[in-house]
């Protein structure tokens, strides 16, 4: 929170956040199913919202949740609520949401609009869902304004995310001929050219209704896209009997700040939530470790009048002793306070997957188990992109539309769970649906296809296999743009990800049945178990989760393959890096007596060393701003005897060799 | 009148230090700690003049060699060689010198502009020049020397 704000708006904010809080789990809830504790439960936040937001002056936000809480009233009155009360609803608590962020970062309260209108209109509708209103003028730039919009109201925060990144909205309305045989083929056509060029939000007719024939003589599409009008318009001239093809772009809220994700802004602040037990424990240790010292002092200090060596030794023997131990103790007890549980990153997600599945017109049940899991603040901020890409993955590509799940006599809902446990040292999320799965042979063309490999290679893979295809770059199948909320796309993306900080991920598929991915990541990002070698006279860590052996070098396996070395090795053959010379060029080779080869998908090296010092547990730490970031070194770290030891980027190291780049090009300047 | 008042009563603190057979001095609200010279481990692909990296007590900080640097002759590591660990715009960083003198109380009525010929080391490194006794300390301006701009532009190149 910025600094500027005031003692008693910082009270409030605290304040608003549970109450907003409530008000979204509660609907999330309520929406699933009517509960009257729940409507209750909802009602009261809205209230008491109301009457601090009066009292602190914000006129605005009090008007808003007043309307929210007299239609909750109508709810608890007995009134059956309609989609559309919930969509005026969520669609209030985002204003909410979005107000709360502004202050939060020392703004203003923005005016509600026609918000109140609106959501008083929505608890006296009792139960009639208003019709779509239509009402755009030819060709005119201006916007379709908000009341107007006939998608849901969900949508609009997409538009929003997408437009703040780059992309833009349009509305595209067509007419199809009345000559024309077969309209919906007509729309298929219309539809499909437009989804070549970007990404469709929502039509009218909608998927399902084209596929039954339920299309009358109009055409209304939301398409988001990176590509101009007037490219669009042009692209949809050929086809047949469609006419009058309008393409408005849809203006959205000035959001001079940065895009927004609903439940606000970071995954976490700045600052700790702390168990005081946690502190008074850290205390302790550190009342034992001043004793130590203590002693420490005194025995030094008389260490010239010593005359017995060996009760000297048992005296240091014993405080180094109890130092080690107290040491481990705090360092356990400051990982603990690092900890985060997993709600704070996955609250939001009930959220997004409620808005897509009406959005895609699919209805999905999704369950999250495990949330009070706990994980390092740097892990936890490292898998919300990855994890929010493989639910939208599900919810795209994994469950189907009621109608086909019927047909394959499922249930219409689908469901789509995330859970997370601990494992030993671990924490294990997975995401699993019970959607259509995926093809082996479909990914085995779709590789092919695409140029990653051969064909009778694809042939070669076991099913198994067939579908780890889906992490190699280049692989992902929707055109570019339907990717919205992440920065990447595909799955190669989420895996290097992980990779980052030492995960991994797997993926098990059963076509008709579901697909599920595990996602396995370290505790802590800070404390890694690392294999130490040495490659001329310096000391290298090679974190342990890209080993996967260690093998003496035979002279007699080392050959030269297009002028670079290589290693056969049982019946693989590896590149050989040379370590030190790769990161000093004109520093001393290795000896080549040992090459570690390592861990990873599709393209493991084997780097050579002097010699293998051991597994050690290292603590990592960054090497600095001064250095910017140096292509295959990730940090360093602080060995026994307080001397330091470089530590290797493996992933970057093989992406080098890969593009038979030098590492320069890994290097960023520090900013 | 009072603006020369006002000079003559502010004093510095310096930490005193030498390199190459000249003195330097860098305000002693940027000194962290001066330490023994120990084991620099080296870091890839950084310029000649950054040594590499330090451990002090737990926290990994650069060192950079200020004879490098200012293209100065670098002598032989010796018993008085220093590590001067200073702490700019929220970077911690070592400097390598030959030896560290004394730390100095000066007024402003010694300190004087960088007379244009100075041999050595580059004008855009010196803020001024303290005339002490018959002694001359060069003021360096610890943000142009520790700026690594010239990495980004020597990457450039390469």
């Amino acid at each position: 929170m910025s600094a500027g704000i005031s003692d008693d708006l910082r009270l409030f904010l605290a304040e608003m956040t549970e109450l907003v809080e409530i008000l979204e789990d509660g609907l999330l809830r309520l929406e699933k199913s009517h509960d009257p504790d729940v409507v209750a439960e909802t009602f009261r936040a809205a209230h008491t919202l109301k009457g601090s937001s009066a009292t602190i002056g914000f006129t605005d936000m009090a008007q808003v949740t007043h309307a929210m809480e007299d239609l909750l009233d109508c709810w608890r009155g007995g009134l059956a609520a309609n989609p559309d009360q919930f969509s005026l609803l969520f669609e209030g608590l985002d204003w909410l949401n979005d107000v709360k962020q502004r202050l939060e970062e020392g703004g203003e309260c923005p005016p509600a609009g026609d918000l109140v209108e609106r959501l008083r209109n929505g608890a006296s509708s009792k139960g009639e869902s208003p019709e779509p209103a239509l009402e755009l003028t030819a060709g005119s730039p201006a916007a379709a304004t908000r009341l107007d919009d006939p998608w849901p109201a969900g949508l609009q925060a997409e538009i929003e995310a997408s437009v703040s990144k780059g992309y833009r909205a349009y509305r595209v309305r067509a007419s199809i001929d009345p000559s024309a045989v077969m309209p919906s083929v007509r729309a298929f056509q219309f539809r499909s050219t437009i989804e070549d060029l970007g990404r469709v939000l929502w039509s009218s007719p909608s998927v399902e209704d084209i596929e039954q024939d339920d299309v009358g003589s109009e055409i209304d599409l939301l398409v988001l896209t990176d590509i101009d009008r007037d490219e669009i318009a042009g692209a949809t001239r050929n086809v047949a009997e469609i006419s009058s093809v309008e393409v408005v772009p849809i203006q959205v809220h000035d959001k001079s700040a940065p895009a927004r994700q609903k439940g606000g802004g970071h995954v976490l602040g700045s600052s700790v939530r702390l168990d005081v037990e946690v502190l008074d424990t850290l205390m302790n240790l550190i009342g034992e470790l001043i004793v130590d010292r203590t002693r420490l002092v005194q025995v030094t200090g008389g260490i010239r009048q010593v005359d017995d060596l060996e009760e000297l030794e048992k005296n240091l023997g014993g405080i180094s002793t109890r130092i080690a131990r107290i040491s481990t103790q705090l360092q356990e007890g400051i990982m603990r306070a690092r900890l985060v549980p997993l709600q704070n990153l996955v609250r939001k997600y009930p959220r997004m997957v409620r808005d897509l599945a009406s959005a895609s017109g699919k209805e999905i049940n999704f369950i999250i188990e495990g949330e009070q899991t706990e994980l390092d603040r740097s892990v936890i901020e490292a898998i919300d992109d990855p994890l929010i890409h493989i639910l939208r993955n599900s919810l795209d590509h994994g469950i189907e539309p009621p109608g086909d799940r019927e047909k394959a006599g499922k249930p219409r809902m689908g469901t789509v769970r995330l859970s997370a446990t601990h494992q030993e040292n671990q924490v294990v999320i997975v995401i699993e649906d019970d959607g259509k799965g995926m093809d082996p042979d479909s990914l085995r063309a779709s590789a092919v296809r695409k140029g990653l490999i051969t064909d009778e290679s694809a042939r070669r893979l076991s099913d198994e296999q067939a579908v780890d295809l889906i992490f190699l770059p280049g692989f992902s199948t929707k055109a570019v743009v339907s990717e919205v909320s992440g920065r990447g796309v595909g799955m190669d993306v989420v895996n290097t990800n992980l990779k980052r900080i030492n995960g991994t991920i797997e993926v098990k598929t059963k076509m008709g049945r579901g697909t599920r991915f595990t996602l396995r990541l370290p505790l802590t990002l800070a404390i890694v178990q690392a294999l130490l070698v040495s490659a001329a006279d310096n000391v290298y860590a090679i974190p342990l989760s890209m080993v996967s052996e260690a093998v003496d070098i035979e002279p007699d396996k080392v050959h030269t393959v297009r002028g670079r070395p290589v290693i056969r090795v049982r019946d693989k053959v590896y590149p050989l890096v040379d370590l030190n010379p790769l990161f000093f060029p004109s520093g001393k080779e290795s000896q080549m007596r040992y090459a570690v080869i390592t861990v990873d998908y599709g393209a493991p090296i084997a780097i050579a060393v002097d010699s293998l010092l051991g597994q050690q547990e290292i603590v990592v730490k960054n090497l600095g701003k001064f250095f910017g970031t140096i292509g295959g070194i990730s940090g360093a770290t602080i060995l026994g005897d307080g001397d330091l030891a470089l530590i290797v980027d493996v992933t970057r190291m093989i992406q080098a060799q890969q593009s038979e780049d030098a590492l320069e090009l890994c290097d960023e300047a520090a900013s | 009148m009072s603006d020369e008042v006002k000079k003559k009563a502010e004093e510095h603190q310096l930490v005193v230090f030498g390199i190459a057979n000249e003195l330097y001095g860098v305000d002693i609200a940027s000194v962290r700690e001066i330490i023994t010279m120990q084991r620099i481990t080296r870091v890839p692909r950084t310029p000649d003049f950054v040594e590499g990296i330090i451990n002090l007590r737990g926290k990994v900080i650069p060192v950079i060699d200020l004879r490098q640097r200012f293209h100065l002759s670098i002598a032989e590591e010796n018993k008085e060689t220093r590590i001067v660990v200073v702490e700019i715009q929220g970077i911690t960083i070592g400097m390598v010198v030959d030896g560290v003198s004394e730390v100095l109380r000066i007024t402003s009525d010694v300190i004087e502009p960088p007379s244009p010929v100075i041999v050595g080391i580059d004008a855009e490194y010196i803020r001024a020049v303290a005339k002490v006794d018959d002694r001359l300390i060069i003021l360096l301006d610890m943000e142009k020397v520790l700026n690594n701009q010239e990495t980004i532009e020597l990457k450039a190149v390469s």
